[in-house]
Parts: structure tokens; C-alpha cells; sequence
């Protein structure tokens, strides 16, 4: 394997490697809080939880998940193009 | 930067130490970032319920010029992104030597053909930059008024 060829690999390693935490982190964060949801739901008995019968409790959680996902697409993806790079 | 990056430059160390503090770091931002959202959800129903409720729900759903300008913005910014990829993996070709020896002319044609490629790209890649940055505000405003028009 010729240096550039080593180079090469070296970056998509560390883009990978970024990305990957990025990702596995997220799935926990996601995990918490799907946890906490389904914690809410038992403690108020039901599905269709509402917070003072107007907001559906889905729909906060929905938004924290849209909000996250936003986030590994930015700044997770800038992170792991900053590694590709070589860049600090 | 924050959240911190967990690998080092290229010659540096592959993963930095200290891995599980940089985790915990980023797993913040996540959580800050998922706060954020339950929040800005949670500010616009109460926003909402101050007018009409009924509204709520049907502005919620997606359609109309909004949907067509959301799947614009996607093609628009997925060529800008395949555009960024093409470029940093051309200018991971380029080399930082000066070719002196004749002999040596068709790497030095080699690497002018590649700064002419690279550099070509930087029109596209500005031109699809900010046609997405503008969408993207277009869809923001769209948005907006959709909701103040329920208010």
C-alpha cells in the first residue's frame, strides 16, 4: 500500500470513527428519551397523553427527535468531513 | 469546537484520550439539542392555543407549495453536498511539491488538470450553496406565514 493509498484510508478511518460515535451516541440520547416518553405514558395510563389536554406528549417527543436528527446531519456529518480533512 | 471531535489529525493519534469525556461531551449536545426541539414544540402549541386550536392540527400536515419546495431544497441540496464530496476528494489529490525537473512535466500536467477541476467546481458549488441557503429561508418564511395566518 503506496502513502497516498495510507493517507486515504487513514482520513475515511477517522471520518468513519467520527461518525459512527456520532451516530451511537445519538441512538442512546434517542433511547433515553423514548424511555422517558414510555415512562410518562405508563405513569399517565394511555397512548394519547396531552399536557394540559391540548399538546400531545407525542408530538414534544417527536420534535426532540426531529431536532437531534438535524443535528447528526450537521454538525455529525461537519465533524466527520473536518476528520476526512485532516483538519482540528 | 463543540462538540469535540474524537480523532486526531492524520499523523496524530487515531482516537484522542480522554475518549469518554469527548462522548459524554457530544451525548450533551445531543441532549441539548433534543431539549431544544421538546421546547420550540412546546412554545408553538402554546402560541397556537392562545388563537385557534383547531388550526393546530391541520397546519401541522405538509402539503402544497411548501411540500414542493421542501423536495426542491432536498435535490438542490443534495447536489450541493455530492459537489463538496467531489471537490475535497479531487483536492485530497492535489500535492504541495513544485516540479523543477522536465522530466517530471506530465505530473506537473497531472496536477494543473486537477487544480483546473477543482477550481471549476467552485462556481457550481456556490451557485447550489446559496440557491439552497435561500430555499431554505423561502421555506422558513413560508412556514412562518402559514403559521401567523392560523394564529
Amino acid at each position: 500500500m503506496d502513502t497516498r493509498s495510507k493517507n486515504t484510508f487513514g482520513r475515511l478511518l477517522r471520518a468513519v470513527i467520527e461518525l459512527a460515535a456520532h451516530a451511537v451516541v445519538l441512538i442512546v440520547v434517542l433511547g433515553l428519551f423514548r424511555l422517558v416518553q414510555f415512562a410518562l405514558e405508563c405513569f399517565w395510563g394511555g397512548k394519547d397523553v396531552r399536557f394540559f389536554d391540548r399538546i400531545p406528549l407525542r408530538y414534544i417527543f417527536d420534535g426532540a427527535d426531529l431536532i437531534m436528527l438535524l443535528g447528526l446531519l450537521s454538525v455529525g456529518v461537519y465533524n466527520g468531513v473536518q476528520a476526512y480533512r485532516g483538519k482540528e | 469546537m463543540f462538540p469535540p471531535r474524537i480523532t486526531g489529525s492524520l499523523g496524530g493519534p487515531l482516537v484522542y484520550p480522554g475518549v469518554l469525556k469527548r462522548l459524554g461531551s457530544i451525548a450533551l449536545f445531543y441532549l441539548a439539542l433534543g431539549v431544544c426541539g421538546a421546547l420550540l414544540v412546546l412554545v408553538y402549541y402554546v402560541a397556537a392555543s392562545l388563537g385557534r386550536v383547531a388550526s393546530v392540527e391541520s397546519s401541522m400536515t405538509l402539503t402544497g407549495p411548501l411540500l414542493y419546495l421542501l423536495i426542491a431544497w432536498g435535490i438542490v441540496t443534495s447536489i450541493f453536498l455530492l459537489l463538496l464530496l467531489r471537490r475535497s476528494l479531487l483536492a485530497s489529490h492535489e500535492d504541495d511539491q513544485i516540479f523543477l525537473d522536465a522530466a517530471e512535466e506530465h505530473l506537473a500536467k497531472e496536477q494543473r488538470e486537477l487544480v483546473a477541476k477543482i477550481t471549476s467546481l467552485s462556481r457550481p458549488l456556490l451557485g447550489t450553496g446559496i440557491l439552497s441557503g435561500v430555499l431554505l429561508l423561502v421555506i422558513a418564511g413560508l412556514w412562518l406565514h402559514q403559521g401567523l395566518a392560523n394564529f
